[in-house]
């Protein structure tokens, strides 16, 4: 990493968001956009969702059908920030401690020596996280509340940053264990991966079919662009981020609105609140502004608060999605001015 | 056609009594009804589909539409098995021609749409009218009381019953593992499938075909049983027959067909006229003397001619003497028929009617208002279902509040930058540029008709304004900029950057206000 790059000294010397700071940041949140948009072509705003996610020291809940790159996606996003990668492929027949780790005894050494689990590293990936039963989805979800695994009564601590994407599969719903709102509402934002444009796929199938052989996940074009603790630092600089009180007060009824609007039965708690206003602060970062404005707020209130509400059944029958009725709701918020 | 060999009880019979005969001779005559039908329909199914075999639906639709033609060979065998006279397949075959080629263009056509088809059929095909006489012929024969249609409309859901039937048996039928989706199978698909389908749909109007053939043929003979009085005509034939073996009163043929009803009728008054049998022979010859003398001499009866001849009869002492008869009779009966229902349930019929009257007037009230619902939320519907865009209205009405702001034109002040910098140099930075911002939506939204969503946050406003691609962009790009820095940042801009916004502001929309003051 070029010394001119790095934000270290500006963000240990300036705890405070000056500009400098602020541009930094940017700077080096645009380069790792573009060094995972190299191996992730398209999709640009799931990338951003997902950048938006670790900056802002959350989980995200990726949905989309198989094969449009979640996988890829995280791996290039673990090889652009230099950090461990993990990876769970959740069955029905998954334990937590499968998860999480266990203890062993080892007979050469007659004691207990303490395994530790995929969940120890910096990026997790859980792969289809609704095929595994409540318990496993349970033992998961702790961690990532805590950050913390106990085993056999002892804590360990995970290194941040720790970020899980859980991924599930919209279509595939039998045999599956749905996740319960009150863990869907762990997870900061729900991504939703469609299907590239025409363009973007044809970028996407030239890029992987051409000189490589099998279909390994080539993200071979990947640089990485900061580390750990780069991250934890543009972490602090999201939390720093002013929020004028107009702003709360415009998220807080975004999400209060949730509650009375006729199509949703069940609206958004106040965690919805919090983690828009967190995920808008990571927005606003990402627009490269020192402070969060009410477009970043509803640019990433769809995300935030897409699994938090549950539509009405006529609404469902009618084909009206989540997506939609969220949308419809924003435009009867009104924004502020004074 | 001889009455007198008819098949059927002949009496006079309602139109359900009909329909259940037609269904009994259907039953008799099932199988030569089946084969002749079968006979038309099925070489002509397996042309059309071979004619369209890259579009089978068609077939299935050619296959309906000529449905009028497969009952013809069924009505033709119908029309002569009633009156004994047995029709040989091969007969229908060598016959085929001439009994197909009948009007096949009308009924394929204009008449192919008509509920009484199976009742109008004998009249073109066996009475062999066309054009006036058997738009007349029909009209007299349905009368007052139209028949056929309920006959058609009950037939069409039959044969949709039996088809879904046989549609559901075969997919029973179907082993699971093989995993065909029946609602795939109802779209119909490929060739197969289609073939299938009308192969299903052949069977079904195969079945229901004979039966409604039959029924219409019994409708129109019951109507013209009705109409001609076939069964007093083959009574008094009868009755002659009898009168002729027991009296050996022959008639030496001398009743013309043509005066065969009048001498029937003469005879019919005199047995009820309470002839013995002494006088029988005296009386059947005057009475056929009384036929000689209603027939001239070339043995035409004319209706004048017969009128003056029965009046001359009748007008003879056999008919016209008296007779005294005493019977019992009830008194007051009239006078209890005319209270009793009147006077009991007379109230009950008035509120029933008071009734009925409510019910209609709040039946046309609740259309009325449902109307007017209709067309009172369509606007709303339309753009739910995205039937229509919501687009910016020709008849757009500027709101008067916006984003909490008053976007009135005339709450705002005079000279405007002129106003904005005073507040700015006054130290209320923010007050200054929350009136250039106002200003200029004001100006957007009642003078360039830009119409803003309530809900529309700062940068959706500047994308609207962009789209529209008005000249005033890139200054409202800016502007939005510094105003958002001041609302959220609470970072002011400084005095020569507020000015340059009041200096452009004054260009680029100060000319609307200009402009509008001076008309």
């Amino acid at each position: 990493m070029s010394e001119e790059n790095s934000i270290e000294n500006d963000t240990r010397e300036q705890p405070s968001n000056s500009s400098d700071t602020i541009s930094a940041a940017h700077t080096r949140i645009t380069q790792l956009r573009q060094s995972i948009s190299r191996a992730v072509i398209g999709q640009q705003r799931v990338i951003d969702e997902t950048i938006i996610t670790m900056l802002a020291g959350g989980h995200a809940l990726i949905e989309g059908v198989p094969g449009l790159g979640k996988t890829l996606l995280v791996r290039a996003l673990a090889a652009a920030v230099g950090t461990n990668f993990g990876r769970v492929q959740f069955t029905p027949d998954l334990m937590p401690t499968d998860v999480t780790g266990h203890a062993m005894f080892e007979s050469q050494n007659q004691q207990f020596v303490i395994r530790r689990g995929p969940v120890f590293c910096n990026f997790l990936l859980a792969d289809e996280i609704n095929r595994a039963p409540a318990k496993t989805q349970a033992a998961l979800l702790e961690v990532m509340q805590e950050q913390q695994v106990t085993i056999e009564g002892k804590s360990y601590s995970l290194q941040p940053p720790f970020m899980v994407l859980a991924t599930q599969n919209p279509i595939e719903q039998e045999g599956t264990y749905p996740l319960p709102e009150a863990q869907l509402d762990r997870f900061l934002l729900k991504v939703k991966i469609n299907y590239p444009a025409h363009d973007e796929e044809s970028a996407l199938v030239r890029s992987v079919t051409e000189g490589y052989v099998g279909d390994q996940l080539n993200i071979s074009d990947v640089q990485q662009v900061m580390n750990g603790d780069d991250v934890l630092k543009i972490q602090q600089i999201v939390a720093a981020l002013k929020v004028d009180d107009q702003v709360v007060d415009y998220a807080v009824r975004l999400v209060r609105a949730t509650r009375d609007w006729s199509g949703i039965q069940i609206g958004a708690g106040p965690r919805g609140a919090i983690a828009l206003v967190r995920a808008a602060r990571a927005q606003a970062l990402l627009n490269g502004h020192s402070f969060v404005t009410p477009d970043d707020i509803k640019t990433i209130a769809g995300a935030a608060l897409r699994h938090r509400v549950c539509l009405t059944p006529d609404m469902e029958i009618e084909g009206i999605t989540v997506d939609d009725a969220l949308a419809q709701l924003f435009e009867q918020v009104e924004a502020p001015r004074t | 056609m001889d009455l007198s060999k008819i098949r059927v009880a002949v009496r006079p019979r309602s139109a359900s009594e009909a329909t259940d005969l037609g269904f009994v001779i259907a039953r008799h005559w099932w199988r030569p009804l089946m084969i002749s039908w079968l006979m038309v329909a099925l070489p002509l199914s397996v042309i059309f589909h071979l004619l369209f075999y890259q579009t089978p639906w068609v077939a299935g639709l050619l296959i309906w539409w000529f449905k009028p033609l497969y009952e013809q060979a069924p009505l033709y065998i119908l029309s002569r098995a009633l009156f004994a006279e047995k029709t040989p397949m091969t007969e229908v075959l060598k016959n085929f021609r001439t009994i197909t080629a009948k009007q096949w263009f009308a009924n394929l056509t204009w008449r192919r749409f008509t509920p009484r088809r199976s009742f109008n059929a004998p009249v073109s095909q066996l009475e062999g009218l066309s054009g006036r006489e058997r738009r007349e012929r029909i009209a007299v024969l349905h009368g007052s009381r139209p028949s056929g249609g309920w006959l058609t409309f009950i037939a069409v859901h039959l044969e949709l019953v039996i088809y879904f039937s046989l549609f559901s048996l075969l997919m029973i039928a179907i082993p699971t593992e093989m995993e065909v989706d029946a609602f795939q199978l109802m779209q119909g698909e490929g060739f197969w499938v289609v073939v299938l389908q009308n192969a299903l749909y052949i069977i079904a109007i195969a079945t229901i075909a004979p039966f409604y053939v039959a029924a219409g043929f019994s409708l129109y003979l019951h109507r013209r049983i009705e109409l001609e009085a076939w069964d007093i005509e083959i009574d008094f034939r009868k009755l002659r027959q009898r009168l002729e073996r027991g009296k050996d009163l022959v008639m030496n043929g001398s009743i013309a067909s043509a005066s065969s009803k009048v001498a029937s009728l003469l005879l019919c008054f005199f047995i009820w006229g309470g002839s013995s049998g002494d006088l029988l022979a005296e009386r059947v010859s005057h009475v056929d003397q009384a036929v000689k003398d209603a027939t001239r001499d070339n043995g035409e009866l004319t209706p004048e001619y017969a009128k003056q001849q029965i009046s001359g009869i009748l007008s003879d002492p056999v008919f016209g003497h008296e007779e005294t008869r005493k019977v019992w009779r009830r008194i007051n009966e009239e006078e209890k028929q005319e209270k009793s229902p009147g006077s009991d349930l007379e109230w009950l019929a008035r509120l029933v009617q008071l009734i009925a009257t409510i019910g209609e007037a709040l039946l046309w009230f609740f259309v009325v208002l449902l109307i007017g619902w209709i067309v009172y939320l369509y606007p709303k519907w339309s753009v739910w279902f995205g039937l229509t865009r919501r687009t910016i209205s020709k008849q757009y009405q500027p709101p008067e509040t916006l984003f909490g702001l008053d976007v009135r034109p005339e709450s705002l002040p005079e000279d405007i930058a002129k106003e904005v910098l005073q507040s700015y140099q006054d130290g209320q930075p923010r007050a200054a540029l929350s009136l250039l911002y106002r200003a200029t939506l004001v100006q957007l939204i009642n003078h360039h008709h830009m119409e803003f969503q309530k809900g529309a946050t700062e940068g959706e406003c500047v994308e609207i304004v962009k789209q529209a691609q008005h000249r005033t962009g890139s200054y409202f790009l800016k502007l939005t900029h510094t105003w958002q820095a001041m609302a959220y940042n609470h970072q002011s801009p400084d005095l020569e950057e507020m000015r340059a916004l009041c200096e452009q502001w004054h260009d680029q929309l100060h000319g609307n206000i200009a402009e509008e003051s001076g008309q």
